[in-house]
């Protein structure tokens, strides 16, 4: 060992440290009572082994019968066969489709929508997914393309016959109102007793006026107080009042007549109404007419919406 | 990662089961998929972040890339909550030592069990490889298999129940005390993840105070 010992080398560590046979072992370490435990105690099993990976799976999954998606499949077919489509059909024509009325053309609207989305779906499916022939799909969904603009030709020629038919009745107007007039005011025809008389003119106020029975849901314009204005008059004749009021031109005091109920005393309390009304100077400008009928409409909405509040209360 | 990516300092390295037990983290392990390319990180702590990243992808190649660490890209598929905290860190070295041997010490036998195209290589579509996010789920059940202590008793909380695989074939039979359970779909977006991610954390904290209690 000493052989190896260089005398030219800077280091002197391998000369101190050089063994002999006088070195003493150095004694043990005391034993430390604050040894810091590892904080890292665990670590990975030893015996994993790579496996084959888990594919997914639909089985898991569980579609909800009334999953709205359902809707664009046929009895929940993925693909229905050529046999399965009703080929031998043919589309609804014209003439058969002018028997119906608004709700059923309604619906047999939406039932060909419904089909021709399945189709679509199967056609898309087989042409650009499976490069196969969808031409009797193409068929069918042409067949049911064909009810659906007859559909609405149909409603288009409705729409049109009751355009002209409103253009035409604007014109027979005036006359049509005198001849009603003359009608209503001859009690033996329309005797103010019987309920029939006010559904009638409730029918009538809505053709020509287009004043809704139910009066929160009316739009107020110039021709809703054309018509309470004449209705309040027709009333005032109907009942043989004493003409001392003259015609009703104020849209206030006609309203208040408008509003009574069809009896001989609430008409007279009315008018006792009116004559204060006017008494008092209350009048209504033509220019306000409108806004100040809204108004009244609006307290009579807001008192009809309160009253059960009270009676429950 | 950039120095102002404003990200949480707990991720910035391994931490043991007393670490995660006194900041208040659930015995959990969350598993991350990224969306673009299908690859998958184990994370300690609901987070992302290039030092999970980096030890996960040793080998990168041409179909195992590096992922990036944009956050809309990682989804999180499952969150596993076991018994107790070094379990935790257990099934979390379990995980990252199968990642190992399948990309370094058997990445042969590997590339055997991938599924491949007609080219042979790893079935593609664009970027995306499903084989990552299914042995992801095939390594969660072997890890879980071969922790030390109380194996196999664990709660798994999927994203989507779809991707656990047959549950007859693969769990019930092999793992009969592992529960699983399903993460709401409901508002479970790129925004509200971490909070859904904290409320599973919370709850499963919670009942473990009630069974020591």
């Amino acid at each position: 060992m000493s052989a190896r010992v260089s005398f030219r080398a800077f280091s002197t560590t391998t000369k101190t440290l050089a063994r002999t046979k006088f070195t003493i072992p150095k004694p043990p370490l005391p034993k430390r009572d604050n040894v810091r435990l590892p904080t890292q105690t665990t670590h990975h099993s030893r015996n994993l082994k790579i496996t084959t990976p888990i594919p997914p799976t639909v089985s898991n999954l569980k579609c909800p019968e009334d999953h709205p998606l359902w809707q664009f499949f046929n009895d929940k077919k993925f693909l229905r066969s050529e046999e399965d489509l009703d080929l031998s059909s043919r589309s609804w024509s014209i003439p058969e489709l002018r028997r119906k009325d608004f709700n059923d053309l309604h619906s047999l609207w939406y039932i060909c929508l419904k089909e021709r989305n399945v189709l679509a779906r199967e056609i898309h499916l087989l042409e650009v997914s499976m490069g196969a022939d969808a031409g009797p799909y193409m068929d069918l969904s042409n067949i049911i393309r064909d009810t659906m603009w007859k559909i609405r030709h149909v409603l288009s020629e409705r729409d049109l016959s009751q355009k002209k038919a409103q253009q035409s009745f604007q014109e027979m107007n005036e006359e049509f109102i005198k001849q009603f007039e003359k009608d209503f005011l001859d009690d033996s025809q329309y005797d103010v007793s019987e309920s029939t008389t006010w559904e009638t003119l409730n029918r009538f106020q809505f053709a020509i006026f287009g004043i809704n029975e139910f009066i929160e849901d009316n739009k107020i314009d110039r021709n809703f107080v054309d018509g309470i204005k004449y209705i309040s008059n027709l009333k005032l004749k109907k009942f043989n009042t004493d003409s001392s009021l003259g015609e009703i031109k104020d849209a206030g005091e006609a309203f208040v007549l408008f509003t009574a109920e069809n009896n001989k005393e609430a008409i007279d309390e009315a008018i006792q109404i009116v004559k204060e009304l006017r008494s008092n100077g209350k009048s209504v400008s033509k220019y306000d007419e409108l806004q100040t009928v809204e108004n009244y409409i609006q307290q009579l909405t807001n008192a009809a919406e309160e009253m059960p509040t009270q009676q429950n209360a | 990662m950039s120095k102002f990516n404003a990200v949480n300092k707990g991720v910035s390295r391994f931490r043991p089961a007393k670490w995660l037990q006194e900041k208040g983290y659930a015995p959990q392990v969350y598993i991350f998929r990224n969306l673009e390319r299908g690859q998958v990180v184990y994370s300690q702590l609901p987070l992302v972040s290039q030092k999970q990243i980096d030890p996960l992808f040793t080998r990168p190649n041409w179909d195992n890339k590096k992922p990036s660490t944009r956050r809309d890209l990682w989804k999180c598929m499952a969150v596993v909550s076991v018994p107790s905290h070094p379990m935790a860190v257990q099934l979390f070295q379990n995980l990252g030592r199968l990642r190992y041997m399948r990309d370094v010490l058997y990445a042969q036998e590997n590339d055997k069990l991938r599924e491949k195209n007609d080219f042979g290589r790893v079935w593609h579509s664009g970027h995306f490889r499903p084989t990552y996010t299914q042995e992801a789920v095939a390594d969660l059940k072997e890890s879980l298999l071969k922790l030390e202590e109380a194996p196999s008793e664990a709660t798994i909380y999927w994203e989507d129940p779809w991707r656990m695989g047959d549950l007859e074939k693969y769990w019930t039979n092999d793992l009969p005390n592992v529960k699983h359970e399903m993460i709401d779909r409901n508002c479970n977006v790129s925004r509200e993840e971490s909070q859904i991610l904290k409320e599973i954390g919370k709850k499963t904290l919670e009942s473990m105070k009630k069974q020591e209690i």
